[in-house]
């Protein structure tokens, strides 16, 4: 009777010891795979967003964004590299293939690609990420009204460096004027029955209107010879959030740029992102929407006018804060994704109080 | 006593699996950690490693600018760096050889000599070492405005406000990081690195200076 017994349990610890074991290994295989992949630090920094988006104000400083700026390196087949990212980690280099207007179309692809990225992996600038973070106010819109703000802060979602293959010899130069990025933007997204540009405007346009197109062309001709072309491109996303009811102040006083998104007027509450918005807007019906006066590629490629194409969102925001009858607190702010040059210190840091992630 | 030894040999597959249980909760917290845990000592690795890879693939007689991304918190951060042949107190990893170490604090606040930033490196830093003779860190002040006291003879404390006096543009030892994006100067010659904060819009800066 002991004997067997005896024997029962080995086998139960030998069948729960190889169960162990397997997992053990299974996991170990998982962690030395996807450790260093891009989707693990997709999903961490989508999970880290997430677990910011939904945590209450004062916990949020505890729980770091988990995201690193993506470096792509956009090359033809002579140069194969970006001095830009020189000694730099995980640098995914794309070459160019085909002709000069198959070469065009990759670029847009890539950089619509980035900014889709970047705008989904961010909550689409629904989720208020930056406003534990930043206890400190600022007053804005001086001269007008006070409104109290956190401050600016951003992620660098992604660096799009150029060869020099692209940038100094004469058919790089050729396709990056061919470069376009409203033809992506009007395109579906794949697998999806919606345009990127319903994308970043919660399906408000489709596509461009038409007097749009005739304001790129003036735009490019008369900047993209007078302005040195850089060589590397960040795509920044942006996050502002003001005080209960500050965009409804600023709406009543009429003196912000109005954006309209899913389908309600909201305000920007802040002047930085006044400015921005509001130096190129296209008005249409009263309201400013995204991609105001947007200018392809190669205008901010070519003239560093690259605050002409942008996705915003301004409105409530969604977090974890509630009220002591357990309603969720609304938070109002905005939300900014666009293009800018690398090198324009000055400019990024007067965009961006506080830079946040891994670079 | 023979019993004893037998029940160790009956448990040991309970022991096993109490180690990979173990194992395996030590892997969850880990990540779990990864997922949450104050990433500042880790971003402030990041600049230093990212300033060392920068020198590395500058060649002799080479210079460059680059750009160092911030992080938040680091402007409770500064750059500082000690030459081998440096007589003053220097952080224990540059005693035998030159290096950039990135350490915790604030250049305002300390007395103004290199054998404070040492020792502030001392408390908590991450130092990168050079092959070579002579490292410099500093930064351009654009308008350096230097602070005096009059003290009445026979009184212990000042008996003025500060005495206000621009001096224009100086250069400082060291630099404070931001936490936006800061440039940065790299200029590497034979026997000497030397990493440079151009002017920066600082306006009226009248912190220590050495």
């Amino acid at each position: 009777m002991k004997k067997k017994k005896k024997g029962q349990i080995e086998v139960y610890q030998i069948v729960i010891t190889v169960l162990a074991i397997l997992g053990l290994v299974i996991a170990l295989f998982l962690w030395a795979f996807f450790k260093d992949t891009a989707d693990v630090s997709d999903e961490m920094c989508r999970l880290s967003v997430l677990t910011r988006g939904t945590a209450s104000d004062k916990l949020q400083a505890f729980v770091p964004l988990k995201c690193t700026t993506k470096k792509i390196c956009i090359t033809q087949e002579s140069a194969k590299e970006c001095k830009q990212f020189l000694g730099e980690e995980n640098v995914k280099v794309e070459v160019l293939k085909g002709n000069e207007s198959e070469k065009a179309r990759q670029i847009e692809e890539i950089s619509v690609q980035a900014m889709y990225n970047c705008w989904s992996m961010m909550g689409e600038g629904k989720l208020n990420l930056f406003n534990g973070q930043s206890p400190e106010v600022d007053e804005a819109l001086t001269g007008f009204i006070e409104v109290k703000t956190s401050k600016p802060s951003c992620f660098i979602c992604s660096r799009v460096s150029f060869g020099k293959d692209l940038t100094d010899e004469a058919d790089g130069k050729e396709i990056l004027q061919k470069v376009d990025l409203k033809r992506v933007l009007e395109k579906n997204i794949p697998g999806q029955d919606k345009t990127y540009l319903e994308y970043f405007t919660d399906k408000q346009f489709r596509a461009y209107p038409a007097e749009f197109k005739v304001n790129f062309s003036k735009f490019e001709s008369e900047n993209s010879l007078k302005v040195k072309p850089t060589n590397q491109i960040a795509f920044l996303f942006m996050q502002v959030i003001a005080e209960e009811n500050a965009l409804e102040t600023a709406s009543t006083k009429g003196i912000t740029t109005g954006i309209v998104v899913g389908g309600a007027l909201f305000m920007s509450p802040v002047g930085k992102v006044s400015n921005l918005l509001g130096a190129s807007a296209l008005v249409k019906g009263g309201v400013t929407l995204f991609g105001a006066g947007v200018a392809g590629i190669l205008a901010y490629v070519q003239t560093g006018r690259n605050q002409d194409i942008a996705a915003t969102y301004c409105g409530n925001f969604t977090g974890g804060e509630k009220n002591p009858d357990g309603m969720p607190i609304a938070k109002e702010g905005c939300s900014i994704i666009k293009p800018i040059d690398y090198y324009k210190v000055n400019e990024i840091n007067n965009f961006c109080e506080i830079i946040e992630g891994n670079p | 006593m023979k019993n004893k030894k037998g029940d160790l040999r009956d448990n040991i597959g309970d022991i096993i699996i109490g180690i990979l249980c173990l194992l395996l909760i030590i892997g969850a917290i880990m990540i779990i950690y990864k997922v949450f845990a104050n990433q500042e000592d880790e971003n402030a690795k990041r600049v230093v490693n990212n300033i060392e890879t920068k020198i590395n693939n500058l060649n002799d007689g080479e210079s460059n600018t680059f750009l160092i991304q911030g992080f938040k918190g680091a402007e409770g951060w500064f750059l500082a760096g000690w030459g081998k042949e440096e007589k003053e107190e220097k952080p224990d990893p540059c005693t035998f050889q030159s290096c950039i170490c990135i350490c915790k604090g604030s250049l305002a606040g300390f007395s103004p000599s290199k054998s404070s930033l040492a020792k502030q490196c001392g408390v908590k830093g991450f130092c990168r070492r050079f092959n070579i003779d002579k490292i410099v860190v500093e930064r351009d002040v654009a308008n350096f405005i230097e602070l005096s006291q009059y003290v009445a003879p026979g009184e212990v404390g000042p008996s003025s406000p500060d005495i206000k006096k621009e001096v224009g543009n100086k250069i400082c030892t060291g630099f404070q990081l931001k936490s936006n994006m800061i440039e940065v100067k790299i200029i590497k010659n034979k026997n000497e690195i030397k990493v440079l904060q151009p002017v920066d819009e600082e306006k009226g800066y009248s912190g220590n200076c050495f």
